[in-house]
């Protein structure tokens, strides 16, 4: 079993207050994380450090900064000489323990942010402005401004803290509706949790599912599906079907026609319309189709039902390009071949 | 029984230890039209709430089944369409959180899409006409409605066929297919909508150092479930 680090000492040392030069400071790549925003940096041209940074001593070299890597990157950009600082005597465990704790104790207050910017907003200031003024991202300030979408008995709960920060964004996203049901929520319990919000959101969300159409989940030919697909046994469907099949084709040779003639030479690039707009076929597309009339005259045949002329000639006419026979009785008693 | 075809799509090409909800394609099967919704319906603010650009939801209907929910990424589906001609040429193949709760998953189970821009609020502003997909005879003539044929009127881009007109070819990581631009000075409304419901034919987990577990857990499902090679 191996000794436990002793995080934290005995006694804790009292950090002494001291203006020091920024040159005394460990340089820039010795700071980890990201640089300072340009939002940021004009809030510390605007105003200086408003929290002093924490520093300690090291043997020989420059101070090392426990905290406020950010807000000295930005003051050398700025070019302060001089900024405020803790200055602990400490050794570097517990100089680690002080960043954690240090970024622990800065964590946001998006309910105080929303008194301010509201306030703010009152007196006229833009979004932009606010921006501007204090370096916050402007995505940042509209996700704060969400909470504006609490109805006023929650943001009165927030301020009591009956409800914390994290679940008040949860339920500025809920309708009006939704967050009525959590002032009973506040009435029975006297307070609103995350988990009885999320709950609220699940049974509306069930509700809605409920609600959508069985044909949303339907299997297609079944009721909810408008267009099942024809009955082999269904003559009429399978005439109609050849009379689409029969449009198709003819449109299709007629533009493929018209496209060969001004492409001559492009037979496997060519694209041809239908009645459903262009497509990249080329012959053999179009054999599908003829393909596709073949098996439902076959069918009509098989069925002795008995086409319409028109269709049946103007079927023939369209096969002929491709030496497909058309030998069949139309409605009129003609013998068509 | 055919598969979908693992090809590079819309959205990418498979991963190792993935599992996917796969619709296959046959020649003995339904036409792709017969499982598309159209209209599309508008999803519920609701449910749309539930969902993310990424990552499916399971929701159990009033019947009692349970289905998968899977929005479509405008990222890599830009136009619904892209989407739909994917699936007619290759089946339909989309993926599933490996944690997902596959003991609710049951024949019945569908896999019900959602896309930003399935229905055009605006279409008739586009002025030009379209084909429904579904033929239905009450769609030739809609005035303020909505068919999903519309869909294929509002490309963004492609590469024009016949100079002058709107038809378009239109590339996507492994097909192209036709379609019409939205007509110039249209600026489209949309709303995200349910725009197809598929079965599964299968759950196929590609083969990885962690997919004996993954099948595992897929074979909790009461749908066929295999291992496939990458």
């Amino acid at each position: 079993m191996t000794d436990q680090l002793p995080l934290l000492p005995d006694e804790t040392p009292a950090p002494v207050f001291a203006l020091v030069q920024v040159d005394d400071i460990e340089p820039d790549e010795y700071l980890v994380g990201d640089p300072p925003s340009k939002a940021f940096v004009d809030t510390v041209r605007q105003f200086g450090l408003i929290h002093p940074v924490g520093l300690r001593y090291t043997l020989d070299g420059p101070l090392a900064v426990i905290y406020g890597r950010r807000r000295v990157k930005a003051a050398r950009v700025v070019g302060l000489s001089q900024i405020p600082a803790m200055i602990w005597q400490c050794d570097v465990t517990l100089s680690d323990v002080l960043t954690l704790v240090e970024n622990e104790q800065r964590k946001r207050n998006p309910l105080a942010a929303l008194d301010t910017i509201e306030r703010l907003a009152e007196q006229g200031a833009t979004d932009e402005d606010i921006c501007l003024a204090v370096g916050m991202p402007l995505g940042t300030l509209q996700a704060q401004k969400r909470l504006f979408r609490l109805i006023p008995p929650l943001r009165q709960a927030a301020r009591e803290g009956k409800l914390l920060a994290s679940g008040a964004t949860e339920a500025a996203r809920l309708p009006v509706e939704q967050q009525t049901q959590l002032v009973q929520v506040l009435e029975d319990e006297g307070q609103i949790t995350v988990q009885a919000i999320r709950q609220v959101r699940r049974v509306r969300l069930e509700a809605a599912v409920q609600a959508l159409p069985e044909s949303l989940f339907a299997t297609p030919g079944a009721e909810g599906f408008e267009n099942p697909p024809a009955e082999p046994a269904d003559p009429p469907r399978v005439e109609s079907k050849l009379r689409r099949d029969l449009r198709e084709v003819t449109e299709e040779l007629e533009v493929w026609k018209a496209l060969v003639n001004r492409q001559q030479g492009m037979l496997n690039t060519v694209y041809v319309v239908t009645g459903t707009g262009y497509y990249p076929r080329a012959l053999e597309n179009i054999q599908t189709l003829v393909e596709a009339a073949e098996v439902a005259l076959d069918q009509l045949r098989q069925l002795h039902h008995k086409v319409p002329a028109e269709v049946i000639t103007g079927l023939s006419r369209a096969l002929v390009p491709f030496g497909v026979k058309v030998d069949t009785e139309a409605s009129d008693g003609r013998r068509i071949t | 029984m055919a598969f979908p075809i693992a090809v590079d799509r819309g959205c990418g090409r498979r991963v190792s230890n993935g599992v996917y909800w796969e619709t296959g394609l046959s020649p003995y099967g339904r036409p792709l039209e017969d499982f598309l919704l159209d209209p599309p319906i508008r999803v519920p603010p609701d449910v749309l709430a539930s969902t993310s650009a990424v990552g499916v939801h399971l929701h159990q209907s009033a019947s009692g089944t349970w289905h998968v929910f899977d929005r479509i990424g405008r990222e890599f589906y830009p136009h619904v369409t892209d989407f739909i001609e994917e699936v007619r040429r290759f089946g339909l193949s989309r993926r599933l959180p490996a944690n997902l709760e596959f003991h609710r998953l049951t024949p019945d189970s569908r896999l019900v899409l959602i896309h930003d821009r399935a229905y055009i609020e605006n279409f008739d502003a586009y002025g030009v006409g379209w084909t429904c997909p579904k033929q239905k005879e009450s769609h030739a003539d809609l005035g303020p409605d909505f068919c999903f044929g519309g869909c294929w009127e509002d490309l963004e881009q492609g590469t024009p066929v016949v100079p002058g007109l709107l038809e378009v070819r239109r590339e996507m990581p492994s097909f192209e297919y036709f379609a019409r631009l939205r007509p110039e000075g249209v600026v489209p409304e949309y709303s995200p909508a349910f725009f197809a419901s598929f079965p599964c034919s299968r759950i196929a987990v590609v083969a990885g150092d962690q997919s004996t577990e993954r099948l595992a857990r897929a074979r909790k499902a009461q749908l066929p479930v295999s291992e496939v090679p990458r």
